[in-house]
């Protein structure tokens, strides 16, 4: 495509479009790799929380509930002011932990989230043709927004058929208020879309750096690298909970047994 | 920076998924990360029980400190029991290589040393002398760069009993007696000095910034402080820190937040304190049995110069703290010859056995790694669970 109508020198002109053109298929196709790496790290990270808090989460708060019932019989045998703070205190953390296991728990069990090549490579070409900034104009960006946040949900769901369906949708969707080509013909269209991309690429990257400086993040990658050497760090982990869990059971107990006074 | 907000536009440009949110408490993970590192522990545990590297002492009670990259050690010996002129020892952590400095060889009759700073890269070494004098030398050409003498001079007393360098090497804290003076590295001139009713100084921190600088002093104000932070950019109001509880502060640290301090008292008690409104945070004791130490202390101790106990048996300086790179760990080393490595919450993680007072700790700049300086000129190098 040659768009020499207006610029005085048509060669320049060209080859400056054509550089461009270079960089926006670059930038396009690192923008679909960054994409998928942002959605992976957030479904890996998501799918090991939930097996952690089934893992060891409920145990924490059986622990936590064992400590109320502990700081309740403190303060039934020494009825005072500071046993009293102790219990409202262990009943608080009681609670709080617990509401955060079931919410967890609540939202089903998955096996990791180990995605297939034809996944990601899947995930790529969406997310390569029907990035939102990829947009030129506002009806444009609303729609790709849609499909890329539908994308995400299937790539999450391993559901590569939604995928599929996201492609299929976009090839034949409405060209009456989409433009159908979706590539910028006009060099300040593509320089737009160039701007919008880096900026994007900047914001996934921010938005890595933070997931990885998570403390999920790091409990997640030594149990990986605990699975390297041949232990399985979170069953260690739910051991060394229960041992103390039967401690706080036999305390209990015997709290449970002394009169007041 | 990392800007802790996202951006509004970023919402709108794909919408989140509810479900794509991480939403178990941090203190739940953070839990998790300590049981992890005790239950990795249990396994390992003869890994770190042994140091990686260590420098064999010089038999003499030292003065030890460590560059910031974590690459060198400086040795040498303190106050009389080093005797005049004692040479400076900078061992390389990395290749255990000695280069050993004798300010004798240079016919400078110096007092006895009192304090000793290394720049962040190692390159430079500054010793402080009970005369008043400081003087500074260049490690690689092995010669001597500055010589301050007399410097520290006062009508109350003169040594130079401790000496930081700041993170950028452009500047060096001295004190002694009654004041703190920020000094130019290169000239050795004063460029702030910091006089108050507070008497004695004895500790100092800056930083990773370089834009604060922690003293410890020896006398409490009226209220019972004993520390003060100065803002060394901004208003130069300082803020002063301690309580009731505290007798003595022997050894301060700056968290890399600039929010947090971290003292280590003569009651062998850490504590971490609010930066910010000069409140405790919290509080634990680095020794187990705080009974058990003056035993130790007369069983494994060289014999001390007399003159340099003040009260409550503390030796200015000769205990130290540290905080991790990332802020999440402390380290603590003390009479009780260990070196404890902790949580910020204060559980302890492992402790490091030493064979006599622990006087110098750091973390390696990647905090993966500890060295720990002790009172015989001992140098050790840790791998940390």
């Amino acid at each position: 495509m040659a768009h020499s109508d207006i610029v005085p020198d048509p060669h320049e002109a060209e080859n400056d479009f054509k550089n461009l053109e270079a960089e926006f298929d670059s930038l396009s196709r690192e923008l679909a790799e960054k994409e998928l790496e942002l959605a992976t790290l957030e479904n890996e990270l998501s799918v090991f929380e939930k097996i952690y808090a089934r893992a060891v989460g409920v145990l924490f708060a059986e622990l936590d509930d064992l400590d109320k019932e502990i700081a309740k019989e403190l303060f039934r045998l020494h009825p005072e002011e500071k046993y009293k703070a102790g219990f409202q205190t262990a009943e608080r953390k009681a609670r709080a932990s617990q509401d955060a296991v079931n919410e967890k728990l609540d939202q089903g069990e998955k096996k990791t989230f180990v995605p297939s090549e034809d996944l990601k490579n899947l995930f790529r070409k969406v997310a390569k043709t029907i990035h939102p900034d990829l947009a030129i104009n506002e009806e444009e960006r609303a729609y790709r927004t849609i499909l890329m946040a539908r994308a995400n949900t299937a790539y999450k769901n391993g559901d590569k058929e939604a995928l599929e369906q996201i492609l299929f949708e976009w090839d034949y969707r409405d060209e009456k208020s989409i433009l159908k080509e979706s590539r910028p013909d006009e060099l300040d269209q593509l320089e737009k879309k160039i701007l919008q991309i880096r900026l994007r690429l900047k914001e996934i990257e921010i938005k890595i750096v933070k997931l990885k400086n998570s403390e999920l993040f790091q409990l997640m990658i030594r149990v990986e690298q605990a699975e390297q050497q041949g232990h399985d760090l979170l069953t260690d982990m739910a051991k060394d909970i229960q041992r103390q869990i039967q401690d706080a059971k036999g305390l209990l107990n015997n709290l449970k047994q002394q009169e007041q006074g | 920076m990392i800007n802790d907000e996202d951006s509004p536009t970023d919402k709108a440009i794909i919408p989140e998924d509810t479900n794509r949110q991480l939403s178990l408490p941090s203190n739940m993970v953070n839990r998790g990360l300590e049981l992890a590192t005790r239950v990795e522990l249990q396994r390992n545990i003869q890994k770190y029980q042994k140091p990686i590297r260590y420098f064999a002492g010089i038999r003499v009670p030292s003065c030890i400190d460590f560059s910031r990259n974590g690459e060198f050690a400086a040795i040498t010996g303190y106050g009389g029991r080093g005797g005049e002129n004692p040479e400076l020892i900078i061992w390389n952590v990395i290749n255990e290589h000695t280069t050993i400095l004798s300010a004798k060889i240079h016919g400078l009759p110096l007092g006895y040393v009192f304090s000793v700073a290394l720049s962040s890269s190692g390159n430079t070494a500054l010793v402080g002398y009970d005369d008043g004098g400081i003087l500074g030398w260049d490690i690689r050409a092995k010669s001597i760069l500055h010589d301050f003498r007399g410097i520290t001079y006062n009508t109350y007393g003169e040594s130079a009993t401790c000496i930081v360098i700041s993170p950028t090497d452009q500047c060096f804290a001295e004190c002694a007696s009654y004041r703190v003076c920020l000094r130019d590295a290169k000239s050795g001139k004063e460029m702030q000095r910091f006089q108050g009713r507070i008497s004695c100084y004895n500790q100092m921190a800056f930083s990773n910034d370089g834009s604060k600088l922690l003293v410890a002093h020896v006398e409490q104000t009226e209220r019972g402080e004993l520390m003060t932070l100065i803002d060394l950019n901004g208003e130069l109001k300082p803020v002063l820190f301690g309580g009731d509880r505290i007798r003595d502060i022997t050894a301060v640290s700056i968290f890399p937040d600039n929010q947090k301090l971290l003292s280590l008292d003569s009651d062998g008690v850490i504590t971490v304190w609010n930066a910010t409104n000069s409140n405790e945070i919290l509080h634990w004791s680095h020794t187990k049995s705080p009974s058990d130490v003056n035993n130790i202390i007369s069983e494994k101790q060289p014999r001390e110069n007399v003159n340099l106990v003040t009260k409550n048996s503390i030796i200015w300086g000769l205990s130290s703290v540290a905080v991790s790179p990332d802020g999440n760990r402390i380290l603590s080393g003390g009479v009780d010859t260990y070196m404890r490595l902790w949580t910020l919450s204060g559980r302890e993680i492992f402790e490091f056995p030493h064979d006599t007072r622990v006087v110098k700790v750091a973390f390696s700049p990647d905090g993966r790694r500890a060295l720990s300086g002790c009172w015989d000129g001992s140098v050790y190098v840790w791998e940390l669970p």
